[in-house]
Formats: structure tokens, C-alpha cells, sequence
């Protein structure tokens, strides 16, 4: 074909490699270059794995490498470690750093670091709207001139000033920023560098004070393999070092890095009066005040239920469901299957019980959809705005009961959109312990938008008595159970540190992206489980095992639960996806087959039931087989013992729902 | 402890301060002291000695003998304070602030105790913001440094979580616990030099450094000494 040949060919220049500090839009840029979108939301972490795409409107159409967040190129966190190793993986990348122009000390912090690794750069000072409304004013030619590397001004969001990183990128070099080390630290560098490959050439030197600051991730980096005995000597000319300067030797060398950081800032940076103090800027403060924060958040969680579990689960989903579902597509199948199809089990295999028209394409399409759908929409405002990391200020205490703090609230608030994506986020944790107690709780029982939506279009038909109690239970298990976790699972927690962004108006067209990709992302990963799962039940049903399970699982579902014995069906097609399961239920429901007790009780186990199954790979890939079993094993008879022990409670006090 | 140390190798005016904090704290716990009784229990190192430097400060004006009993005269009363103050304040700055073992705080608040200038007494104080009570939890006496506080001078120095929200201040010290947070905040520009203002102390204390807000543990805040500023 002799269309469309830049697509086809291998690029001709290096990669482009994004770096910069967290939530600096490194992310917006990487879409602009690219036109693939990554998430961009307004806290710091919203990146944690490497995406690549190509920039076709870059010379030489280069890969171009989004990467998670960083403050320093000595890593504090599994995230910023995937920063920094990237850079060390990709010696041949050009570098562009995108920082935050009104904390240019920051972005410079890092510069100094980059350029002590030698690496060719452009420097984007984005966010250039927001520095000008707080009278921040950098001299950004002025800049260009004594780092010696281009310098850009952009405010990604209005896509201005990105037009000049093509016309730039070959101008990219070292940057020019000279830290005044203590002599004693130039001759230990010397020496350290001297010890390490060749193959580093001049990132040598970086390397050397990255490894006297006491950074020992290098042993696992392929390219950093230092010689037989190397190591120790390193260690030892460490500990020399920072005897000498009485202090620790990364305290010293990030005292130097400041120090010609401000002094350039002395030159570059001016700060004028800006405008005074927003609404924005004040609704931010309320939704962290210690007595106004509790009505924000309730407002916030009244929003909703009212938009996800009263609009999307109601109303969307009698639309969807009875009318297009009903009146529509499923008549329309049946009609059709019974003309094309001579056999009844054929028939009854697409639009039968367990049918794959009548079952899963309807759960999954006219009964989750909408609801995630809407959820997609409320989950992305509230991401744009900048309200989660305020929601971290206000439950930093709460979460101090379970061992963890309020950076934990970021995961699992994620883990109400997704719990797989959520499970990859414990990366921005800094102790291992944290990120497995956070990856069982949001197995156990953070429920995901799916699931989340269903169950609040069947508690939103009884009495609101049903929510609290389902909402108490569940909450409260996920306290519980996080407070013995966090003294039974060995290891050491970590205090609160958060950075709290600015409260931003959230742009539509991110919000519209966002959830389109979100639920494309949904119906690919859900769509053909509903559709395993009905295969599964159709089989079962038809080999006549079905009933024989059924009666297998009595003594657990109908004596200890207290629920009809088809609600079996739906713990099986659990295993697969909870949020199928939950619709199993609503079904179930609808069908006057539960009462408002028996309602509560599924809800509830179903809730705390089995991560799904994408869930559980992200899982295994990221704490390991031997954890993810355990927390699987303990997991499923939990759920079913805290729905008997809630079904016998709700029965004895003689509840009706 | 000094304990190892002969007596007659100290110079007449440290082991007078010696007894005369002694005093000082006998009395505070309520239990008299008698020549013999001092010998044994005081700090410094119990010998023969002490009666000889009993009756060289008897002579001084500065004890005196009632019943047997030893008492601090109305001259002896301020010098066994200001002993007293010395030392309790460096045992707060070597064992809270650069979080010495106490036994290492003991011996070196026992030696500092002797040398520390009013001058230096006043700028050790105020550095620590000063603190009403001595790591074992007994007062210090206030010194004049002191009352000026409550006449609403800031103090030179104090802790980012001891600031009223709204002040601001420039570090001087971050002294966490764990080093990787030293690092950390090192890169996010909270390092000596840096200025901080504090926003709000519930639920979370809230900070800001430069334009950068952030969010920290009690405890963190409470590594960050900081040089408090008057004004915006
Ligand atoms: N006002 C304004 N907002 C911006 C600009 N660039 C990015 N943003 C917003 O800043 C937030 C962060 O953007 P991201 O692209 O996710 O930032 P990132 O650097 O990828 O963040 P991490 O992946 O968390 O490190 C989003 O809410 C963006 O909409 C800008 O130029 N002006
Ligand atoms: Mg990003």
C-alpha cells in the first residue's frame, strides 16, 4: 500500500521519553503527540505503567513514552522506581520534561538531575494559565539561555504552545544546571564513577551520586550491573563520605541541587500579585475542613446516588432494559432463532433461560451499562476536580485504623471504577505491607462501578433501611477485616504525605474521552465473561448439572443464606464477575423471587464475594501467586460466613425489608 | 554518668552546682537530705568528699543546716534553679530533638549543665520552643526567655505543628524519623531555607511550600522546626 506509509515504517529518531513531577500533564501531552489516550485525572498518580504510541506529527515519527510521575531520580516509591528505570532502560531517548511553571523549583530540581545523567532534553513549562492567575512570571528566554536547552511555555489542556516541540526536538541537550557538590563528594563521585560499565558513558556521573544518595535499586537494572565487587566498594566509600560530612550524603547532595536551583530562580522566576482567592480555590479548602468537609462529602455522596443510582439504574435502565431489551431485541432474537434455528437447544442457546442474547448480552448491556456508563461520568468529575486527594485529607485517620493512611484512599476510591486498575495503584504506596493489605480489601470488598451499579438499582427498590444496612455491613467488614490485617501481615505501614493539586474546573472533553474508553474497556473485558459465564450455566443446564449443584449448594445457600436455591446460578457465574453475579440477583429480584431480607443478604455476599477474574491476574502479576491464593482462600468462606452470620442476625430481630 | 570520675579532680565551682542541684531536686521529690544521705545519692558520683563541699557552701551562704537537714538559702535558691533549668533543657535537646539513647542525654546534659552561658541558656530555650517539662516529665523552671513568650513574643524557633494555621515560617531543621522521609521531603523543597506556611491542622495538617500544597502526618510536622515569621 502506498498510503499511509509513516504508520507502516520503523521510526527514524530515538523515543521521546515524558519525565517530569506528578500531575504536571505529562499525560495530555503524550495524547496531543500521540493521539492515544492515557488517563489524565487531577491527582498525582494517575500514571503508573508505561504506554508508548507513535508521534507521527513529530520529524523521524518517533515512539513517544509516557511515564508515571516524579519528584527526584533517587525513587521513594515503586512508581517513581518505574521512572527512573525507564530512563536508564532508554539511554538513547530524548528526554522532554514537562513541569509546572509556577513550581519551577520543582521542575528544576529535577533538571539538575537529568542533566547530571547527560541526557538530552526540552524542558515544557506547561500549566502556563494557572501561573498566570497567580501572577507567576518566568523569563522563559532567559531560562533557555543558561540551561542551554529549549524551553517551552504550553498550557496542554487549550493545546497551546505544544505546536513548537516538533520545530524544537532537535535542538534537545544536556541541560546547564552546575550544583556546587562539597569536594568531598566530587572526589567520591569520581571514584564511583570510575567503578561503573562503561556502557553508562556520561550518565556515570549521575549514577555515582544516585548510588552515594544511598539508592540501591540498580543491582536489578540490566544496563547497571556493576563489576565483581563493586558494590561493597561503593558502600564503603558511602559510608567514608558521609562520615566526613557528618550528615547523610543524599541530605548534602540535594542541599547543592537546591541551592543552584534557587539561585537560578533568583534570575528567572518573579511572583506578582495574582488574582485574589476563587471560589474554586475556597470550595478546595471546604472540602478538607474539618467540619464543612463532612457535608461536602455527604452532598458529593447524595450526587451519586441520586445520578448513578437513581438516574443510571433507574431510569436508564427501564429504557434500556424493558424497552429496548424487551420490546425490541429480545422479541426481534426470539423471532428470528425460531425461523434460522431447527434445533430447540440452539434455540434456547441464544435466547433460552440461559440464553446468550436473553442473558448476556442483557445483563451486561441493558442492565450494567448504563449504570457504568453514568458512574464513568460522576467518577471522572470528581477525578478532574481535584476532590479525591481532599477526600484523602478528611479519611487519613480512618484509614490509620487499618494499618494505613490517607494516600490508601486514592486506590480504593479508584477500586469503586475499577479494582484491577485500582490493584495496579497500589504502586504509588511506599510499603509493601500498605499495598497488600489495599489489594485485599479491594478484593474483598470494594465493589467495582458494575457491580456497585447493580446493587444500587436493587436496594434503591426497598426501603432505604436496606442500603444502610448493606452499606454498614459492607463498610464495616472492610474496617474490620483491614484492622486485624494490619496486624497480622508483617511489615511496616508509612506516614501520610500527599500532594493536594489545585481544585480545577474538569474540561468535558476529557470527561467525555475518559468514559468512552472506560466503557469500551468494560464492555471487552465484561462482554465475553457474561458470555462464558451463560455458556457455562447453558451447559450446566442442559448436561442436568445444574440442578444437582443446586441441590449440592443447599445447605449453603438455602439453610445457612436463607436465599432461593437458583441464587446458586448466580454465586457460580460470581466467580467469573461479581457485578454478573449482582445482576443474576437483580433479576432474581424483579422476578419477586427475593425478599427485601434475602435481597440484603445476596447483596452483601456478592459484595465481598471473588475479585473477578482480570482482578485476579493483576493480582497474581503484582503480589504474587502465593499471596493472591491466600487472599482468595480466605476470601470466599469469609463472604459466605458474614452473609450467615447477617441473615441469622436479620432474622432473629425479625427485620422486614 | 561521671560517676567513674575521682571527685577531687573536679573544680570547687562544678561541684558546688552539683549539690546545689541536688537540692534542688531532693526537695521537689520531698525527700530531705542530710550530709551523709547526699553522699550517697547524688548524681555526680557518691564519695567522701561532699561534706567538705557541704561546708564550703554553707560558708557561702548559699545552704545551710536546719535540724540536720539540708536546705537552699534564699541566695542558693536561684543558682540551684538555673542549674536545674540548664539541665533539663539539654536533656529535651539531646534526647527529643537530636534523639540521643538517654543515657548518653544524662551524661552530656550533666556536663552541659555546667557550662551553658544565660545567653546560650535563653537561645537553647527558645530554639526548643520552650518546653514546660524535661523528658522525664518533670518542670522546668522557666527562665525569663520565658515570660517574655507569654507576653506573645514568638519563639525562635518551634515545630511546623505548633504553628497556628495562617503562619507561616522558614526551616531550619527536618528531622524525621525514618531518613527516606528526609529525602523525600528534601525533594518535594522542604529543606532548610524552605519557606512553609500551614493551612489547616484538621483532619490532616495541610501545608503549602512554594505553590505546592501538601497534606502530612502529625508526626512529620512534628520533625519540621521551623523560624516563625510576623506578617503575611
Ligand atoms: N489548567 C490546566 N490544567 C492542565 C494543564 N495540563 C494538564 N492539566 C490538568 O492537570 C491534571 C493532570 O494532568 P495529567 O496529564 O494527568 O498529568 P500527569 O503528569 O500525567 O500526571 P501523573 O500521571 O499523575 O504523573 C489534569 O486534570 C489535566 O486536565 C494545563 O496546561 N492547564
Ligand atoms: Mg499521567
Amino acid at each position: 500500500m502506498s498510503r499511509a506509509p509513516d504508520l507502516a515504517a520503523r521510526p527514524t529518531a530515538p523515543p521521546v521519553l515524558l519525565v517530569g513531577n506528578p500531575n504536571v500533564g505529562k499525560s495530555v501531552i503524550f495524547g496531543a503527540l500521540t493521539r492515544t489516550y492515557v488517563t489524565v485525572a487531577n491527582y498525582p498518580g494517575t500514571t503508573v505503567e508505561i504506554t508508548r504510541g507513535r508521534a507521527l506529527s513529530l520529524p523521524g515519527a518517533p515512539d513517544v513514552i509516557d511515564a508515571p510521575g516524579t519528584n527526584s531520580l533517587t525513587p521513594q516509591s515503586d512508581d517513581e522506581r518505574v521512572a527512573r528505570d525507564l530512563l536508564l532502560a532508554e539511554p538513547d531517548a530524548v528526554v522532554l520534561q514537562v513541569g509546572d511553571t509556577k513550581n519551577l523549583r520543582r521542575v528544576l530540581y529535577l533538571t539538575a538531575q537529568l542533566g547530571e545523567l547527560g541526557r538530552r532534553q526540552l524542558l515544557v513549562l506547561n500549566l502556563q494559565d494557572e501561573a498566570l492567575d497567580l501572577g507567576v512570571r518566568v523569563e522563559a528566554s532567559e531560562l533557555e539561555r543558561r540551561l542551554g536547552v529549549p524551553v517551552i511555555p504550553a498550557t496542554a489542556t487549550r493545546n497551546q504552545g505544544l505546536d513548537a516541540i516538533p520545530g524544537r526536538l532537535h535542538q534537545a541537550t544536556v541541560a546547564r544546571l552546575e550544583c556546587a557538590y562539597p569536594g568531598v563528594v566530587e572526589r567520591a563521585a569520581l571514584e564511583v564513577a570510575a567503578l561503573l560499565p562503561e556502557e553508562l558513558g556520561n550518565a556515570r556521573r549521575g549514577v555515582a551520586l544516585m548510588l552515594l544518595s544511598g539508592d540501591r535499586g540498580f543491582a536489578q537494572l540490566p544496563h547497571c550491573t556493576l563489576p565483581e565487587g563493586a558494590a561493597e566498594l561503593v558502600e564503603r566509600r558511602r559510608r567514608e563520605l558521609e562520615r566526613a560530612l557528618g550528615t547523610s550524603a543524599a541530605t548534602a547532595i540535594a542541599r547543592a541541587r537546591q541551592r543552584a536551583v534557587v539561585e537560578l530562580l533568583q534570575q528567572v522566576f518573579h511572583v506578582q500579585r495574582g488574582r485574589g482567592v476563587t471560589l474554586r480555590d475556597r470550595l478546595g479548602d471546604l472540602s478538607m475542613h474539618p467540619i464543612w468537609g463532612v457535608p461536602v462529602l455527604l452532598a458529593v455522596l447524595f450526587l451519586a446516588y441520586e445520578f448513578v443510582g437513581v438516574f443510571g439504574a433507574g431510569t436508564l435502565v427501564r429504557l434500556v432494559e424493558d424497552g429496548l431489551f424487551g420490546k425490541v431485541i429480545n422479541p426481534a432474537a426470539t423471532a428470528l432463532a425460531g425461523r434460522v434455528l431447527p434445533w430447540e437447544w440452539a434455540r434456547s442457546l441464544f435466547v433460552g433461560p440461559y440464553g446468550v442474547v436473553t442473558m448476556a448480552l442483557t445483563y451486561a448491556i441493558a442492565i450494567v451499562l448504563p449504570v457504568v456508563g453514568t458512574f464513568f461520568v460522576l467518577f471522572g468529575v470528581l477525578e478532574d476536580s481535584g476532590y479525591l486527594p481532599r477526600l484523602a485529607v478528611m479519611l487519613n485517620r480512618i484509614f490509620r485504623g487499618m494499618g494505613l493512611n490517607g494516600k490508601a484512599v486514592l486506590p480504593m476510591i479508584l477500586g469503586l471504577g475499577c479494582d484491577t486498575m485500582a490493584t495496579l495503584t497500589t504502586r504509588i504506596l511506599p510499603t509493601r505491607k500498605e499495598r497488600v493489605l489495599v489489594t485485599l480489601l479491594l478484593a474483598l470488598g470494594v465493589p467495582c462501578s458494575a457491580q456497585l451499579g447493580v446493587v444500587l438499582a436493587m436496594l434503591g427498590s426497598m426501603a432505604p433501611a436496606g442500603t444502610l444496612i448493606w452499606g454498614g455491613v459492607v463498610a464495616g467488614t472492610l474496617f474490620g477485616v483491614g484492622w486485624a490485617a494490619a496486624r497480622l501481615v508483617p511489615g511496616k505501614g508509612s506516614q501520610f504525605l500527599l500532594e493536594v493539586p489545585p481544585m480545577r474546573v474538569p474540561s468535558l472533553a476529557n470527561i467525555l474521552v475518559k468514559t468512552v474508553a472506560r466503557t469500551e474497556w468494560y464492555l471487552k473485558e465484561a462482554l465475553p465473561l457474561f458470555v462464558l459465564g451463560t455458556l457455562l450455566l447453558f451447559v450446566l443446564d442442559v448436561t442436568a448439572i445444574l440442578p444437582r449443584l443446586e441441590a449440592l449448594a443447599r445447605p449453603l445457600v438455602v439453610g445457612l443464606l436463607g436465599l432461593p436455591a437458583q441464587a446458586t446460578d448466580a454465586f457460580l457465574v460470581g466467580f467469573l464477575r461479581r457485578d454478573y453475579g449482582a445482576a443474576g440477583f437483580f433479576v432474581l429480584r424483579r422476578g419477586g423471587e427475593l425478599d427485601g431480607v434475602q435481597s440484603v443478604v445476596a447483596l452483601t455476599v456478592i459484595t465481598l464475594f471473588v475479585p473477578c477474574i482480570a482482578n485476579f491476574f493483576v493480582m497474581i502479576k503484582e503480589r504474587g501467586l502465593k499471596v493472591t491464593l491466600a487472599m482468595v482462600a480466605f476470601i470466599v468462606p469469609f463472604a459466605f460466613a458474614v452473609g450467615a452470620a447477617l441473615n441469622w442476625a436479620l432474622r432473629s430481630l425479625g427485620v422486614h425489608l | 554518668m561521671n560517676g567513674k570520675r575521682s571527685f577531687d579532680s573536679r573544680p570547687a565551682a562544678i561541684a558546688h552546682e552539683e549539690v546545689l542541684e541536688e537540692l534542688w531536686t531532693a526537695r521537689e521529690g520531698g525527700t530531705p537530705l542530710t550530709v551523709a544521705r547526699l553522699a550517697e545519692t547524688i548524681h555526680a558520683g557518691p564519695g567522701e568528699g561532699w561534706s567538705e563541699v557541704v561546708r564550703e557552701l554553707v560558708e557561702r551562704r548559699l545552704v545551710r543546716l536546719a535540724n540536720g537537714e539540708l536546705e537552699l538559702t534564699e541566695t542558693g535558691e536561684p543558682e540551684a534553679r538555673q542549674i536545674v533549668r540548664r539541665h533539663r533543657l539539654a536533656e529535651v535537646l539531646f534526647h527529643q530533638v537530636l534523639e540521643l539513647p538517654m543515657e548518653v542525654t544524662e551524661a552530656e546534659a550533666c556536663n552541659l549543665e555546667h557550662v551553658l552561658t544565660p545567653q546560650a541558656t535563653a537561645a537553647v530555650c527558645s530554639f526548643l520552643g520552650h518546653p514546660p517539662l524535661c523528658p522525664h516529665g518533670r518542670s522546668i523552671p522557666p527562665g525569663e526567655c520565658c515570660s517574655a513568650l507569654s507576653r506573645r513574643v514568638p519563639s525562635l524557633i518551634c515545630r511546623l505543628a505548633d504553628l497556628v494555621p495562617g503562619e507561616r515560617g522558614r526551616v531550619v531543621l527536618v528531622a524525621p524519623r525514618q531518613r527516606e522521609r528526609l529525602h523525600q521531603l528534601a525533594d518535594l523543597g522542604i529543606m532548610p531555607g524552605a519557606m512553609l506556611g500551614l493551612r489547616q491542622r484538621k483532619p490532616s495538617i495541610v501545608v503549602e511550600v512554594d505553590q505546592t500544597v501538601l497534606a502530612l502526618e502529625d508526626e512529620i510536622a512534628q520533625a519540621i522546626y521551623l523560624q516563625p515569621m510576623v506578617g503575611p
